[in-house]
């Protein structure tokens, strides 16, 4: 006869409730802890866009800069695109950045308070 | 099909025709299709057919309890009583043969425990989350567990019940039966969800 693991009759009533807790239900409202991943996001849509072209082994590579103004500290690249010639490349990374960033005209920029850099 | 499993369906059918107790190897190879001899080479005794037969029903009865809440509408008790049904069916010697397998069988029918008050246990949890869902009415807890017995009961114990009196087995009055212990506890919101979802298949 095959023997197998068990767990005890308590942990399998936990596991019973805790399978019950975690189900939604429509009767339940969406608290914090389920949108947080909506609110850790939002900076991006606030944020000033470089795009970045660089030559990585052999190729034009399009990364895109997002640098939040208020906490500059706060900064994402991430590789978009690559393209064989540095002409294409900078114009795909202007069209990229058009479309990525809010600010269209490219105004926003970081301020110097934002660093709260100490004299002392 | 492999000839260890067309021992394990020879197995089924004659323990379900026959009983444990009484079935043969002899039985058990003819109804196969094969020697004997080449029985033994797979298994070397009968108790290790048995043995074989109770893993097997051990973990297609694990399934059945691990689709627990997969669909949280009522709709998701229906279908597991759906498979509890065709499992029961399946397995008819689970039943008939209960006390022999006790006798003989110690190692299976500590298992059995292990497994029918899992089943139990699903089912009270089942009610608390119907209860905290408000399609079913709230009651105090021991009220519940004697809901949950009930229903238990009528899960295990139908279709033996319907054999002894010679009635059909139908899918549909195993399924009647079974909600006809859970109704009278479900809310008005419960029944209209009743009457959507699950009521249409019984009709």
């Amino acid at each position: 006869m095959k023997t197998g693991y068990y767990i005890d009759v308590e942990t399998y009533k936990w596991l019973l409730q805790s399978i019950n807790q975690m189900t939604l239900h429509e009767s339940r409202r969406a608290d914090d802890a389920d949108t947080i991943f909506v609110r850790q996001g939002d900076w991006l849509s606030e944020s000033a866009v470089l795009a970045h072209i660089n030559k990585r082994k052999g190729t034009w590579c399009i990364d895109l800069v997002f640098a939040y103004p208020h906490e500059p500290i706060r900064l994402l690249i991430r590789k978009i695109a690559t393209e064989t010639s540095w002409h294409k490349a900078c114009l795909r990374g202007a069209i990229f950045q058009r479309q990525a960033a809010k600010d269209q005209r490219g105004t926003i920029e970081p301020s110097l308070d934002a660093f709260s850099i100490s004299n002392n | 099909m492999n000839t260890k499993d067309k021992i394990f369906e020879a197995a089924v059918n004659m323990f379900n025709e026959y009983g444990v107790a009484n079935v043969r190897l002899q039985q058990i190879a003819d109804e196969s299709g094969i020697s004997v001899g080449n029985l033994a080479y797979h298994f070397k005794n009968k108790e290790a057919i048995v043995s074989f037969v109770y893993d097997a029903l051990f973990d297609e009865f694990s399934i059945i309890l691990s689709d627990y809440l997969l669909e949280y509408s009522l709709l998701g008790i229906n279908q597991q009583l759906e498979q509890y049904y065709t499992f029961f069916q399946k397995y008819k010697f689970y039943f008939t043969d209960i006390f022999e397998i006790e006798r003989n069988y110690p190692s299976i029918i500590s298992k059995w425990h292990h497994y029918i008050n899992r089943m139990f246990l699903q089912i009270k949890a089942r009610i608390d989350f119907d209860t905290s869902r408000g399609v079913m009415i709230a009651q105090s807890d021991e009220m519940n567990e004697l809901l949950a017995n009930n229903i238990w009961m009528s899960v295990i114990f139908w279709l033996p019940q319907r054999t002894l009196r010679g009635l059909p087995l139908e899918e549909r009055l195993f399924k009647e039966a079974v909600w006809s212990q859970i109704i009278p506890y479900l809310s008005q919101r419960g029944q209209d969800e009743f009457v959507q979802l699950v009521y249409p298949s019984l009709a």
